[in-house]
């Protein structure tokens, strides 16, 4: 089941230029920052209310996230809903005949993590994510 | 202290809001509600709740909605991210001290939306939204 908005990705060029606005001057707290090898982006997660805002910036030119930014900018990405077993949720929409990205899941900055095809949603990149256990 | 919230909603620009709804409907099962026109605003929207926020799908209804631009040059998908905040003018004092400008838009039903540059906000078109007090 989808339970909540995870988060929203947004495409930066620069993680600390991005801080400026979205940690200094709307205030919120940097939750969890990475290097995801295999996204090839420098990730941050911001929290807001039961949400985060992942912010995302490309550190090669071999990714999805520095194609996007090259022909569109910065801007909105996707959004990502959480579910508690993501494995069940990508085999039940993969049932549905929803186009895919990825056809297993893969482990991400938010958790486990797959992605769906934006052709499935009317041009919005949907993500699902399965958190990690926190202490 | 953070100026917002939570995140609201997500504006998603769609060319057909019906083949859009079908589609998310089928796809994610989130409830739908206010269904139908905002004349003032140039759009027909509906809204899915998921958690506490919402996807709203709109379709424009005369060229001179901004989104028609956007649908015409980048196709369908996300346009608008809303956040809420308590309170519209406080956050407008709040955003000032910090050098930012909130450009605050009256819209139909005698409500006031806050928008800020997407040349701050890097690229996002950002709305802040007061709800209100239950």
């Amino acid at each position: 089941m989808l339970r909540k908005i995870h988060h929203i990705g947004i495409v930066v060029r620069s993680l600390d230029a991005a801080y400026a606005f979205y940690r200094d001057t709307l205030g919120l707290h940097v939750h969890k920052e990475a290097v995801v090898e295999d996204q090839g982006v420098r990730a941050a997660l911001l929290t807001i209310g039961n949400s985060e805002i992942e912010l995302l910036e490309p550190i090669n030119q071999n990714g999805g996230v520095a194609k996007f930014l090259e022909r569109r900018g910065e801007g909105l990405h996707h959004i990502c809903f959480e579910t508690d077993d993501v494995h069940a949720e990508l085999a039940a929409t993969k049932a549905k005949g929803i186009e895919l990205i990825d056809q297993t899941p893969r482990q991400g900055l938010a958790g486990m993590i797959c992605f769906l095809h934006p052709k499935a949603n009317h041009g919005v990149l949907i993500e699902y994510a399965q958190p990690f256990e926190e202490q | 202290m953070a100026v917002v919230n939570r995140i609201d909603h997500i504006a998603i620009a769609v060319k057909d809001l019906d083949a859009a709804l079908e589609r998310f409907t089928a796809n994610f099962d989130f409830p739908v509600s206010g269904l139908g026109d905002v004349p003032g605003l140039n759009i027909r929207r509906a809204f899915l709740t998921i958690g506490d926020a919402a996807l709203e799908l709109f379709q424009p209804t005369t060229g001179s909605n901004p989104a028609t631009k956007f649908l015409a040059e980048r196709g369908e998908g996300m346009y608008i991210l809303s956040l809420e905040v308590d309170d519209l003018h406080a956050a407008s004092e709040t955003l000032a001290q910090r050098g930012i400008k909130l450009n605050i838009q009256n819209v139909p039903n005698g409500r006031s939306l806050g928008f800020i540059s997407p040349k701050v906000t890097h690229g996002v078109l950002l709305q802040l939204v007061e709800r209100p007090k239950a």
